[in-house]
């Protein structure tokens, strides 16, 4: 290719990540400001119990969607071509891209009406629901990426399928697996919608999963709709904690990276 | 030691439709090397992964023919295919070590499962030394082997199929990723092992047949085009397409 298209091309390119990113700085900014501000203002006692919501609400989403999902991605990327592989590969897709808003309506009518109450179980459920496609994906991305020789080496040996595969697969993926993974969880603890008709919201600190559950993007959706400045600076110190949790996730993620780097230097 | 022959009988080897290799017979005899070379896509590496059934894990993989062990079929349904490969061992081409052990664990991880600790120990020191490797590693046994040499490395995955405690062992291009020092090592711990086991060498390099094979056959498009002792293979060919081959004429 000449020069003067190729400086074209990557002008273009520049140009087109540059208005991709303006959008994406300005809303990460006006949380910022706006957060930064109400954290000064913000009562803190009103926000830990989402503060604490969210964090169990998250842990048991991933206690259901991490294992099954590995399980799954395990299953698809050993034994691509069964029926089961394919009919599953369609389901992760299918539920992959369904509106998490989908999920919170199916865990009402399944779990919330048949207990007959709101509860952070039924909030994990369905977080676990729109966890477990991402990670059953990333599972069978991360487990394919790993050279077909190093698979074979323990089966070689005399391994059973299912020791080489635990043991030698999944931890060869791992890295990949966690970097993955911690951006899942930084996707779930965000999500509103799948909680409105599950975990419900909960002013009182509470620790009982069996309860109605109070959450971070809970708060951003009730207080940020409601008047008064005390409300909105709930919604946007809340706004701002979701941020850095997912910042956090992705420095970790990038920790995670960089130490295999190294190692594999 | 048991002397455990290998008999290969009418194996044909087909990826979906595709035949890879054509109603080929031979015989493995205990205490041999014999090498099995060829141009590249003639199927030796395929039908090197039948003999240990390694060949069916690939998808829409199958075969026909018979594998005897000791005269019994190993794809005999009752045969466990895990248990098959500890007696019939592999060199994988690329040098492969386990993630997450040191040098000792690497070759710790082929024992035989409940081997006392106590024991452990010596017997990978002894699997090290009978793949000539002990010198080089007898103070790195503590090292991620991610951090040696390529060749070393190789030289590790031998000493780890060994550790297995094979009667046959299966070497599919050992030596084809390895510098040269390393590899003549390698080449130097098979023909030591010549004595033991029975190895069958997949090759591209007929040199590396000539300086180490008992017997050489060569496989051309999936099927045996000769199958002799080395020394007459490589010294007066019955066949025109293997004096064709050796001496570069036919690509």
């Amino acid at each position: 290719m000449s020069r003067p298209v190729d400086r074209f091309w990557q002008g273009a390119l520049g140009l087109a990540f540059i208005v991709g990113l303006v959008p994406g700085l300005l809303a990460l900014w006006g949380v910022v400001t706006h957060g930064v501000t109400a954290f000064g203002t913000v009562q803190w006692g009103a926000l830990l119990p989402a503060i604490l919501g969210t964090v169990l609400l998250t842990l048991g989403a991933c206690l259901m969607a991490v294992p099954l999902g590995i399980g799954a991605g395990l299953y698809l990327a050993e034994y691509p071509h069964t029926r089961l592989a394919r009919l599953s590969r369609f389901v992760g897709d299918v539920l992959g891209g369904t509106p998490s808003i989908v999920f919170g309506v199916f865990v009402w009518g399944w779990l919330v009406t048949a207990t007959g109450r709101f509860s952070g179980w039924a909030g994990s459920v369905a977080l676990a629901l729109v966890m477990l496609p991402l990670v059953m994906r990333v599972t069978e991305s991360g487990v394919l990426a790993v050279p077909a020789s190093l698979r074979e080496a323990p089966l070689v040996l005399g391994w059973p399928r299912w020791r080489a595969t635990l043991s030698v697969t999944l931890r060869a993926g791992l890295p990949g697996l966690s970097i993955a993974l911690l951006v899942a969880i930084a996707r779930v603890a965000g999500q509103a919608a799948p909680l409105l008709f599950t975990a419900l919201g909960n002013p009182y600190l509470s620790a009982d999963l069996g309860q109605p559950m109070a959450a971070l993007p809970l708060t951003v959706f009730a207080d940020g709709s409601a008047p008064g400045t005390a409300a909105q600076d709930r919604a946007w110190a809340a706004a701002l904690l979701l941020v850095l949790i997912a910042a956090l996730l992705g420095i970790a993620a990038r920790a995670v990276a960089r130490r295999e780097e190294a190692r594999d230097a | 030691m048991r002397e455990c022959g290998l008999v290969a009988e009418r194996v044909s080897a087909m990826f979906g439709k595709r035949s890879v290799v054509r109603d080929v017979s031979l015989t493995f005899q205990p205490r041999q090397l014999h090498a099995v070379v060829g141009p590249p896509q003639s199927g030796k590496s395929t039908f090197l992964r039948t003999l240990n059934r390694m060949h069916e894990l690939t998808v829409g993989a199958w075969m026909t023919g018979r594998v005897l062990l000791d005269g019994r079929d190993v794809y005999d349904p009752a045969i466990d295919p895990a248990a098959l490969r500890r007696r019939i061992g592999m060199v994988l081409p690329q040098a492969s070590v386990l993630p997450g052990l040191d040098v000792r664990g690497n070759i710790a991880a082929a024992l035989p499962h409940g081997l006392e600790r106590s024991r452990q120990g010596t017997e990978v020191e002894r699997a090290l030394t009978r793949a000539g490797v002990w010198a080089d590693v007898k103070d790195r046994l503590a090292t991620d082997p991610r951090q040696l040499p390529e060749g070393l490395r190789q030289r590790l995955c031998l000493a780890r199929a060994l550790a297995a405690g094979p009667d046959v062992l299966l070497l599919d291009e050992p030596t084809a990723a390895i510098d040269p020092g390393h590899g003549f090592k390698f080449e130097e711990a098979l023909y030591a092992l010549r004595s033991e086991l029975c190895l069958v060498l997949v090759t591209h390099d007929p040199r590396q047949a000539a300086r180490i094979a008992d017997t050489t056959t060569l496989l051309w498009l999936g099927a045996v085009v000769e199958t002799a002792p080395s020394r007459l293979f490589f010294t007066r060919p019955t066949g025109t397409r293997t004096e064709a081959w050796l001496t570069g004429r036919s690509a």
